[in-house]
């Protein structure tokens, strides 16, 4: 990777440059030194943090020039824990912003131990680590820029550029999975040389009371590390040890060393148009326009979104605010053809025969993509002030969701969900102010896999002496009899917020919250699906002075989740 | 990299070189509120030029209007004053935000309750990010569980995922769906893919909780318990591929039970994603013919 160097050039040469030219100066310099220690898990402990010792600098400066500002901030924790920040503003004329920020990311390193527990006479799965003592990580660097360029003589019009890469550069563990004899699985580290690169130009024009604004941006994503190979084993018969399964596995170590673990290469176009005006006729409107192309290049898949919204809100009298919001969007996509290869078996009774010859079961199809769909959202908001702070808000909240293809109910390709929510703000003394909120969704055919689980129904008319007798009924052959369906989203769900603060004084505040969520699913053929959070919050905090502050909160969360499991008692 | 540094380089000379002289903001009111001028002056507002503001008013008149009555009689009444209704003081931000990229602020749930300076102070510099934190403590809270956006690192703040002058659903700063947003930053999760995870394609939230979960990867549930909401169980990861003693009934009939005494048990000690690693989506096939290469497996 090339590194940005840009930033620590500029710094430089801002500081050096400061002092000769600034009418005006100003900014603070920290220094510290660091010193910590983990036990356990570093990857949870410090995940985003380097864990040796060292000194940080922490500054920031501004200058004033007769024609210029330029600010530098600046946050260097260690070599791998970074930002810094750059503003520039030429007479109001050519304004930038430049950040680059750095950051190390600990990745998991997973020991494969617990496959050892979910075996026990026969290994059925068993692994390899090629790198058992390895420590896997990346460093993320991004670097962020804008800017905003203005006339004086055209001041109503302004073009912006902007731009946005991200590189993550490392090692994380990569696994691959090999089948018959037995499944192994192989785990080794994967080179990671990650880019994402966005780049956006935008111009808003202004006039009258209306504004028009149209940007148009492009992102690619680019993965410059080789990927990982594996030669996947032989196929074999798991007992027998014969090539009786060959028709079975597209692919074995007659293909030699094929890649895996691959990171799509793709470019992303995005237009986007905005009109609005702050007061049509006692309204403040907005009409936008989306729309992007998402395309896989390796694959040439494209994914295309178009999308409209329209906004209304104005004032109801003098202590009412009313808002509208209305969106429709849709989602196309490329249907891919999948040519599964099939080659024959070697050895058996059906030797010389693929495996669609041998159970009439076709594996070639027509991907359709479960993102194709067509949206129609709705938000009505009313707010209404009881006096200054003290507020009482209704929202009603709708969407409809229809997809082309994936069914989330037997024949049903329609998602309906409805919110209502009521809430206020209250303050009843000075320097004390409570919020409390309660939410209640319904959720008609929320999303779900209709062919989740095996229904004990097929089971039980299985014409097998037992289907659940090891090698008397095969996996495939009761694929086609999951008609159950199964969910991870609630058909409804109610939430309830509370909340109170209390300024002491005029440099300390005391602050509790409540949050409790509760959903459920009674709609899935394996009975209830529920999931409760709570959350509660403590916190004080006080500022004695401006450059001192404490802070000292306590948090107490649960969730609990309640399903019920579907375990199918068959060999295959 | 290096082909784009052009764009900041070009801004930063184009910067020193363009140019008309600067006005101390502010002057005459420095006078009697030199404290609040001179924080002013490190604002953004303070280095503001006629050109950008619909009257021409630059410095402290640019909000509070003309001061030429108030610095001849020295009353407060004829200036344009805030502080009593934070929601009501907007409109003097709006003015001039209101056609910079806050046009949908009315339509967003702050905005009946909140106004502009609930967040920002405008006499001197801020932090509006941390002003969340004084009515969301408890999605602040979800912040420091053990896995987490790198927030309280500072490498994040909520403003990288929200927009609160948008009004698009959960004020996400994108105006497309959740899933846009998560992968501006995560692009390699987008795909598109030929094999896909429907879950995936429909919502990043059906397994992911973003601002925080005690469940690896930020996920709602640890695996496979969160595979296990919507898939049922392989035979294998609990099975011990060969019959055990006793019987398990199902449907009134009693059948061998091939998991064992503590098959369930290790059922329950598996990671799907140790094998279905691809669980975004993958352009290459798994090697089964019957499962037609889509177990997300390569």
């Amino acid at each position: 990777m090339r590194r940005p160097r840009f930033l620590p050039l500029a710094a430089s040469a801002f500081l050096l440059a400061l002092p000769l030219g600034a009418e005006e100066m100003r900014g603070t310099v920290e220094v510290a030194g660091r010193s910590s220690s983990t036990d356990g898990n570093t990857n949870l402990a410090a995940e985003y943090r380097d864990t040796d010792s060292g000194t940080e600098l922490r500054a920031a400066i501004e200058g004033a020039f007769e024609e210029l500002y330029l600010a530098l901030a600046a946050d260097l924790r260690s070599d791998s824990d970074q930002r810094v920040s750059l503003t520039v503003d030429a007479s109001r004329l050519v304004r930038s912003h430049t950040t680059y920020t750095r950051l190390p990311h600990r990745l998991p390193h997973d020991p494969l131990d617990n496959l050892r527990g979910s075996i026990s006479d026969v290994k059925v799965i068993w692994s390899t680590d090629l790198e058992p003592t390895a420590q896997y990580g990346i460093r993320f660097d991004e670097l962020t820029n804008r800017n905003e360029f203005q006339l004086a003589s055209l001041p109503w019009l302004t073009v912006t550029t902007d731009l946005r890469e991200q590189w993550r550069q490392g090692h994380r563990q990569s696994l691959a999975l090999s089948h018959c004899s037995t499944c192994h699985l192989q785990s080794q580290g994967r080179e990671v040389n990650e880019h994402t690169r966005e780049a956006g130009l935008a111009a808003r024009a202004i006039f009258g009371g209306w504004s028009a604004t149209a940007r148009v941006a492009r992102r690619d994503l680019r993965e410059r590390a080789p990927d990982p190979t594996r030669t996947y084993e032989l196929v074999e018969h798991p007992a027998q040890r014969t090539p009786l399964f060959r028709d079975r596995m597209q692919y074995d170590a007659r293909n030699g060393a094929l890649a895996y673990d691959v990171v799509p290469t793709t470019s992303k176009d995005v237009a986007r148009v905005e009109l609005a005006n702050g007061n049509l006729g006692g309204f403040a409107v907005a009409l936008a326009g989306v729309k992007t192309r998402l395309t896989n290049t390796a694959t040439d898949n494209q994914v295309e979104y178009r999308g409209a919204s329209l906004l209304l809100a104005r004032r109801i009298g003098s202590k009412g605010n009313l808002a509208v919001r209305a969106r429709t969007y849709s989602i196309g996509s490329t249907d891919y053809f999948v040519d599964t290869t099939e080659p024959a078996a070697a050895a058996g009774p059906y030797a010389g025969k693929t495996y669609r010859e041998r159970y009439g079961l076709d594996p070639d199809f027509l991907r359709r993509s479960a993102i194709d769909r067509s949206v129609q959202e709705a938000t009505a908001r009313y707010t209404h002030r009881l006096r200054p702070g003290s507020t009482v808000t209704a929202q009603y909240d709708v969407r409809a969701i229809d997809r082309d293809t994936y069914q989330v109910a037997v024949g049903e390709t329609t998602t309906l969900e409805q919110r209502l929510r009521l809430a206020t703000t209250l303050r009843p003394a000075k320097g004390l102010t409570l919020r409390a909120s309660a939410s209640y969704a319904d959720i008609r055919h929320p999303f779900a896999i209709v062919d989740g689980a095996c229904n004990l129904e097929p089971l039980q008319t299985t014409p097998t002496s037992s289907p659940l007798v090891p090698g008397s009924v095969q996996y495939w052959q009761i694929h086609a009899g999951r008609v159950a369906d199964l969910s991870a989203s609630p058909s409804s769900w109610a939430e309830l917020k509370l909340s109170g603060t209390y300024q002491l004084g005029s440099s300390s505040m005391a602050a509790l919250s409540l949050r409790y969520w509760d959903g459920a699913n009674s709609d899935q053929d394996l009975n209830q699906w529920s999931r409760t959070l709570m959350a509660a919050t403590a916190s004080w905090n006080w500022a004695p002075a401006e450059t001192s502050e404490i802070h000292v909160a306590a948090s107490y969360g649960t969730r609990e989740l309640e399903q019920h499991l579907c375990i199918p008692l068959m060999d295959g | 990299m290096t082909r784009h540094v052009w764009i900041p380089a070009l801004a930063l000379l184009v910067a020193i070189a363009a140019g008309a002289g600067p006005k101390p903001p502010g002057e005459e009111c420095a006078a009697c509120h030199d404290t609040v001028v001179a924080k002013f002056g490190s604002t953004v507002h303070a280095r503001l030029r006629p050109f950008e503001l619909p009257q021409g008013l630059t410095a402290c008149a640019s909000c509070h209007g003309d001061p030429a009555a108030h610095l001849e009689s020295g009353e407060a009444e004829s200036l344009v004053r805030f502080g009593k209704d934070a929601a009501a003081d907007s409109g003097a931000c709006l003015a001039c935000h209101g056609a910079r990229g806050m046009s949908e602020w009315h339509a967003t749930a702050h905005a009946g309750e909140l106004g502009c300076t609930s967040c920002h102070s405008i006499h001197g510099s801020s932090r509006p990010a941390e002003r969340c934190a004084s009515c969301h403590a408890e999605v602040v809270a979800l912040t420091t569980a053990p896995s987490h956006h790198p927030i309280r690192e500072g490498k994040m703040s909520c403003a990288s995922c929200h927009n609160v002058h948008a009004a698009n659903p959960g004020a996400l700063a994108t105006p497309q769906r959740l899933n846009d947003l998560c992968t501006s930053c995560h692009a390699a999760k987008e795909g598109p893919f030929i094999f896909q995870h429907e879950p995936v394609e429909e919502d990043c939230s059906i397994c992911h909780t973003p601002h925080g979960s005690a469940a690896n990867h930020l996920l709602t549930a640890n695996e496979p318990f969160l595979c296990l909401q919507c898939h049922e169980l392989h035979f294998h990861t609990g099975l011990a591929t060969v019959a055990q003693s006793g019987l398990v009934t199902i449907g009134g009939k009693n059948y061998p039970n091939v998991l064992g005494e503590h098959g369930f048990q290790r059922a329950f000690g598996t990671k799907c994603t140790q094998c279905h690693t691809q669980i975004h989506g993958s352009d290459l096939p798994s090697q089964g013919v019957p499962s037609r290469g889509t177990g997300l497996v390569r």
